[in-house]
């Protein structure tokens, strides 16, 4: 989930082949579409409309604390980055992201 | 009558004498009275001159590291976000790169295009990771820090480059120096760019004399660091913008001109201070000075 559109169709143009993938750009929507398909993994932006990334880590961990989660982001902020990975983010990887990179980072996610 | 009168009808020639010689005694001894005053007001009015002289020159300095700072914080609260905005469409730019080098991998002529695209897209990433560093007022993590170790760390780098090159680096640091509470990796990275600046000033060999001595800075005591170059040195005219964001001399590719500036950031938010000192032809020395924690005054390494 990403408010930026047309990253959303790159990724998952690139992902579709192995995974199924579903889009929100924004924060409310990612909320109705974890509820709704139960994903094995989530790649989450900060920054979002509605509701920010952190809020959504948050929803996560209460209610759905199995959703493997990568937080994909322009800020290099350390402590944000600690802040999420206390979250229960398993990884936080900065844009400009390497799609060979993300999909390995996924894999190992999804095997944890 | 006064008795100290120059003449009196009735004394004697020797009496008279006697009374000259009294008064010339007597202003001998103001004048040598008066003589010292002079002596001592003039030497006093040396020192007050010498004061004002060094009171000036500090009110000077402490003006120029105010501008500095000023327009530096100035830059560094523009940069962080316009480097945030920068970064998603360069994101989505380098995916489209990605995937087209997957659907296009058999088009050696088009994928070597893309790679190029791909090695600037990378180069912009460096660029505003370094300005984002720059601006970063918050993202420490303070440590306990020998800082001759950090210089060793940094030297075991770039010591093979430094043979490859001719330049010969000289140590001076002080044993005992007292422990400095500071980032470690941002510390490194001050020293790196510092120390790679004066090897590019080196390019046809030279020394680079370093120091860490224990001094003391407007009564406060601090660890100061030298980097002493043989280098050309710096012109006049560039000596006030070097530590201003993209400025460099450095033929276009060569650099990012971030080096200095993130340095300068980094100094600073340790409330320290980076200075530089170069003339043309005589080197250049950069001299940064990191305050010491009152507590750790005696505790020495």
């Amino acid at each position: 989930m990403d408010d930026e559109v047309e990253f959303c169709s790159l990724t998952e143009e690139f992902l579709r082949d192995q995974y199924t993938v579903k889009v929100a750009y924004n924060g409310k929507e990612a909320l109705r579409q974890i509820q709704e398909f139960k994903p094995d993994c989530l790649l989450l932006d900060l920054r979002m409309p509605e509701l920010n990334g952190k809020e959504v880590l948050k929803f996560l961990q209460t209610y759905h604390s199995s959703v493997k989660t990568l937080v994909i982001t322009a800020s290099g902020n350390l402590e944000t980055a600690r802040e999420c990975l206390e979250m229960g983010a398993l990884d936080y990887i900065l844009k400009p992201i390497e799609l060979n990179e993300l999909s390995d980072k996924i894999r190992s996610a999804l095997e944890r | 009558m006064d008795k100290n009168s120059p003449r009196h009808g009735n004394q004697n020639p020797n009496d008279e004498l006697r009374c000259l010689q009294f008064k010339i005694d007597a202003l001998n001894r103001l004048l040598e009275v008066q003589e010292k005053t002079v002596i001592e007001q003039t030497t006093l009015l040396h020192e007050e001159i010498l004061e004002r002289k060094q009171a000036e020159e500090k009110l000077r300095e402490a003006q120029s590291q105010l501008i500095i700072s000023e327009k530096l914080a100035g830059i560094g609260q523009l940069s962080a976000g316009v480097c945030h905005e920068i970064l998603n469409p360069l994101n989505i730019l380098s995916l489209h790169i990605q995937m087209q080098l997957k659907k296009k991998a058999q088009d050696s002529e088009y994928v070597a295009v893309l790679e190029k695209m791909r090695a600037e897209v990378h180069r912009i990433d460096k660029i505003v990771r370094n300005l984002m560093r720059f601006a970063r007022k918050d993202d420490f993590e303070l440590k306990k820090i020998q800082i001759g170790t950090e210089l060793d760390s940094v030297i075991s780098m770039i010591e093979n480059e430094f043979k490859t090159d001719n330049i010969i680096l000289v140590k001076d640091i002080d044993s005992g120096l007292p422990y400095l509470w500071a980032d470690a990796d941002e510390l490194r990275q001050v020293i790196l760019n510092i120390i790679n600046n004066a090897k590019y000033a080196m390019n046809n060999g030279g020394v680079l004399t370093l120091s860490a001595k224990l001094e003391t800075r407007k009564n406060i005591p601090v660890v100061q660091l030298k980097f002493k170059d043989t280098g050309p040195g710096i012109k006049k005219e560039h000596l006030d913008k070097i530590f201003d964001p993209f400025f460099t001399t450095k033929p276009q590719g060569e650099g990012t001109g971030m080096g200095l500036s993130v340095a300068h950031s980094i100094i600073e938010k340790h409330g320290g201070s980076v200075a530089v000192e170069s003339r043309e032809g005589a080197g250049t020395t950069f001299i940064i000075d990191l305050p010491i924690m009152q507590s750790e005054k005696k505790d020495r390494t």
